[in-house]
């Protein structure tokens, strides 16, 4: 091939290598089970910001055994839970999932996403029992003055390894 | 087919290019933008060692300690052959790393090298969540084991173009996330701002999303409080950012801009950091690398012709700025003849 004819190829490489990006990040992820396809993504980070809001957390009841006087949020349980002193956004990413995941209906992936969270999140702790629970708050409100406008359970869940 | 595909590649320039493009067209200088540009090439083999070592413990952490590997499909295979196989991805893309930093026309280290760097990001991915800090570098890696072989005592022009070509590619891909992230903050803010409820377009819009992060995780941002409590510094600081996202991928062909989106763009990342405790440090480098050394900035400008340049407000500028400024125009008689 020529020099020139290479260039002609060569010259459709920005439009090609567009194209291409944008029709695998925004349809490729319908053909798989998984919300992207590594290392393709629609770059969808903090996307909408609301003063509406709802989360699903993880409100823990009890540890080892132990029933808390009052159930508390995973990330203040920073004295017992590793991902909780670290403020690990994954822990918060994957209880997005699980929650989506019972809000869909799709058994399997919900399963997947406990698991991850028994094992690896709540790593440092034999026994916990816990709720996912929907949060729906104003996120300023409850920053500063810490309220909350409702709390629903989602699913309770108990970790133990036998 | 040819004339088809002549036209919608006129066109998608004519879209993206700047009005005036002949007066500093991407491809201007093009001798000294090949030097630029393969400077750039090494730069990147030379960080990619550096990046490489510094996952090396990272990924010795999670062999160690994980039971929940849930292999992405780049690294499926591992498993076979046991833990020292995930280790030992990671030692390969450090090599692969250096030979294409040592001999960057060899396309098949560059191939290499792209691979295990899939790989290493891949293991860093497989634990069940995605962290996507090294998404763009692995792009950067693809995208250059396309850069074509030039007759190394004399290439041709064509031979040279093409090289650019790649490279402006890599930039139009890269200015393309930064677009699509502001084409997400535009889209989920226009419906409330329609609604006429609180939303990214509001003043405490920025601020609602820090307040939302500092509750997710508990973090204590060095600026986050302080600009929950004063929003309407932040207000207008979010609108240029989605402003500056949004628009990002005109700004692959517009030169003038490189720098200013470079600096830009690198001066958000430092804001995640301050407002909201994210960090995308190798963002930080290949921004420098593709836009503030961008082989294609200009030698000259001006403000206004910056100022001209700028996708949707640049429209009005010429509106109020009609007289071409003779002193900085780029002479295109002297560009024909060459």
């Amino acid at each position: 091939m020529t020099s020139f004819a290479r260039y002609r190829v060569f010259r459709l490489f920005p439009l090609l290598v567009v194209g291409f990006y944008i029709l695998v990040a925004f349809y490729g992820a319908r053909f798989d089970s998984r919300p992207e396809i590594f290392p393709f993504f629609n770059w969808s980070l903090f996307s909408s910001s609301s003063g509406d809001r709802n989360e699903y957390a993880l409100l823990v009841r009890s540890v080892d055994g132990q029933p808390l006087a009052k159930p508390q949020l995973f990330y203040d349980m920073k004295d017992t839970f590793l991902h909780a002193r670290q403020r690990d956004i994954n822990v918060s990413k994957v209880t997005q999932e699980l929650g989506s995941a019972l809000h869909q209906n799709k058994p399997q992936l919900a399963y997947e996403k406990r698991r991850m969270i028994e094992d690896r999140f709540m790593a440092d702790a034999h026994e916990v029992e816990y709720d996912l629970v929907m949060l729906h708050f104003d996120p300023i409100e409850r920053l500063q003055t810490g309220k909350i406008q409702d709390e629903r359970v989602v699913a309770s869940y108990r970790k133990a390894y036998d | 087919m040819t004339k088809l595909i002549d036209r919608v590649f006129r066109q998608t320039r004519h879209v993206l290019e700047s009005v005036h493009p002949s007066r500093d067209p991407i491809f201007s200088r093009i001798g000294s933008q090949l030097l630029r540009a393969q400077s750039l090439v090494r730069f990147y083999y030379l960080a990619s060692m550096f990046i490489a070592y510094l996952m090396m413990p990272d990924v010795h952490t999670l062999v160690g300690e994980s039971q929940t590997w849930s292999f992405l499909w780049p690294v499926r295979w591992l498993p076979m052959f046991g833990d020292w196989a995930i280790e030992w991805v990671v030692v390969g893309a450090f090599v692969a790393a250096g030979l294409s930093f040592q001999f960057p026309t060899v396309r098949t280290f560059r191939v290499l090298f792209a691979l295990f760097f899939l790989g290493a990001v891949g293991i860093e991915n497989s634990q069940g969540t995605m962290d996507h800090s090294y998404h763009a570098w692995v792009w950067l890696g693809i995208c250059f084991v396309f850069l074509p072989d030039l007759d190394r005592k004399a290439p041709r022009r064509a031979g040279k173009m093409a090289y650019l070509s790649v490279i402006a590619g890599t930039q139009a891909l890269v200015l393309l996330f930064y677009s699509f992230a502001g084409f997400w903050k535009f889209f989920w803010g226009l419906g409330p701002l329609l609604q006429g409820i609180e939303g990214n377009f509001a003043p405490r819009g920025l601020a609602q999303q820090l307040a939302n992060r500092i509750l997710e995780t508990g973090t204590v941002p060095l600026l986050g409080h302080f600009v929950i409590t004063n929003y309407w510094l932040s207000y207008p600081m979010f609108l240029v950012l989605i402003y500056m996202q949004l628009v990002a991928l005109f700004v692959a062909l517009r030169p003038r801009l490189h720098l200013i989106w470079g600096y830009g763009l690198i001066v958000f990342h430092m804001g995640t950091w301050l407002l909201m405790e994210i960090y995308f440090p190798v963002h930080v480098l290949l921004l420098g690398l593709l836009f503030v050394m961008s082989p294609f900035r200009p030698e000259r400008w001006t403000i206004r012709e910056v100022l001209c340049d700028l996708p949707i407000f640049g429209f009005f500028i010429r509106k109020l700025w009609r007289t071409p400024d003779a002193a900085t125009a780029f002479d295109e008689r002297a560009y024909a003849a060459r």
